[in-house]
């Protein structure tokens, strides 16, 4: 239950459950047996998103309701998107697992209603530690890195890896 | 770029994009069909109540972790659906005191079950995804959108099939049944109807504005057609245009997608309120 209350009101899962197709989470699930964190890295496949040519997937280009739509596909069709480049603008999200310890990291889109939100989480590659390395809560941030999907309590998250972080 | 070509590009590169026009255009068609239906029946506000029986129907669907929330959404919709428009006439709740007693009801039970078995911690963003259809439309599926075409194709059938019954059963209920059209058995069929198109347009506008897609699109047409048929069309048009307009510039301007395509709808009511106002025709 550590994740049903990361990022509080809108993180990343939460939200898979929060808004639109409601089966997402359910479906995901059923496809990952394993309890414990395991990080996918598949080939990557070929996105119908956006590619600027230095990224795979740029959501920066797109408003809040083209973002949050293309977020959701993301999270609906992981396999598409795995081992993709992506950048996209949020809002910086933190959350310390208080049994584990583990920190997460996210950066949050809103939809245009602004009642539904959606996270990508991210891991740094360059040495950083919170909180001193990183801004404060709902701050806007841009960040880059390549997609990949781990495995937690039978649910399957998101995540950029080697992401850089840019507080707008 | 311009709008357009970011239209196009949007087109060409997010199938979530088409799904939405497709499915939005479908719904918008359907409810326009029998908005004219409703509205001359004098139930105008019977959308409004099955959304909400829809949501209530939706909370218990959530509440029970069903995969295919339709299981318990499209039959208990129908049945509400039956029940007031069959029983309006003939009980001692009129018509317009049950809808608003089942309106109410549902929606009180939907949000009561919604908060004591959430079934995810954002109750809010449940909540207002499905009063207000939010995004959704953006997060079809293709197995959605194939749903959506399916009942949309029931729908038309149904319609274009039993039209001249469904007239006589509009217009007078009373000659239709003398005249040996088995009117409740036509009620019947509006009802099963009205309640598809309620459950498909909750991913369009969601609960709250569904009256506003059923209602408008047939008021417009009214204000400058008198047959039945002619205002059928007309509303089928405004209605296809208004939800495509709403569309588009929800996703190119990013305001919510329901409450512009009912924006749109109120537009196109006071337009042609104004030019049947000048041409001297009707006005109620």
């Amino acid at each position: 239950m550590k994740k049903t209350y990361f990022f509080a009101a809108a993180a990343a899962f939460l939200l898979l459950t929060a808004c639109g197709n409601t089966q997402t989470v359910d479906q995901l699930s059923a496809q990952n047996g394993d309890s414990a964190a395991q990080v996918q890295a598949d080939a990557p496949a070929s996105g119908e998103a956006v590619s600027n040519g230095e990224y795979d997937v740029d959501l920066t280009q797109l408003n809040s309701n083209m973002i949050y739509a293309q977020v959701y596909d993301m999270l609906e069709n992981t396999e598409k998107y795995t081992g993709q480049t992506v950048r996209v603008q949020g809002t910086f999200n933190y959350y310390q697992d208080p049994t584990s310890k583990r920190e997460y990291f996210a950066a949050l889109v809103s939809d245009a209603t602004a009642c539904c939100a959606q996270g990508i989480e991210f891991v740094r590659k360059d040495e950083a530690h919170y909180p001193e390395d990183y801004p404060e809560q709902g701050t806007p941030i841009e960040i880059s890195g390549t997609f990949y999907t781990y495995t937690e309590e039978n649910q399957v998250f998101i995540e950029l890896h080697d992401a850089t972080m840019t507080v707008l | 770029m311009n709008n357009l070509a970011k239209l196009a590009d949007y087109f060409a590169t997010y199938p979530f994009v088409r799904y939405a026009f497709v499915v939005g255009l479908l719904i918008a068609l359907c409810a326009s069909l029998l908005g004219v239906t409703l509205v001359l029946k004098r139930f105008s506000f019977i959308g409004d109540g099955l959304s909400h029986v829809a949501f209530g129907a939706m909370a218990v669907a959530a509440v029970t972790g069903l995969t295919n929330k339709m299981i318990i959404v499209l039959p208990v919709t129908v049945l509400s659906a039956i029940l007031l428009l069959r029983t309006g006439q003939n009980t001692k709740i009129k018509g317009d005191a049950a809808v608003a007693m089942i309106s109410v009801g549902a929606l009180a039970v939907g949000y009561m079950l919604m908060n004591v078995f959430p079934s995810s911690s954002n109750i809010t963003g449940d909540v207002c995804s499905t009063l207000f259809g939010s995004t959704s439309i953006l997060t079809l599926r293709k197995s959605d959108v194939a749903l959506c075409v399916v009942m949309a194709v029931i729908v038309l059938l149904m319609f274009l099939l039993f039209y001249h019954k469904i007239f006589a059963v509009t217009f007078d209920e009373s000659f239709a049944q003398a005249s040996g059209i088995n009117a409740n058995g036509y009620n019947l069929l509006i009802a099963v109807i009205t309640s598809m198109i309620i459950v498909l347009a909750m991913n369009l506008v969601g609960s709250l504005l569904i009256s506003a897609l059923i209602i408008f699109p047939a008021l417009s047409a009214m204000r400058l057609f008198r047959s039945f048929r002619s205002v059928i069309i007309c509303s089928a048009v405004i209605s296809v245009i208004c939800a495509g307009a709403g569309i588009i510039l929800s996703i190119l301007f990013s305001t919510p997608v329901g409450s512009t395509i009912v924006v749109s709808d109120m537009a196109v009511f006071f337009l042609f309120s104004l030019i049947a106002r000048c041409k001297g025709g009707r006005h109620a």
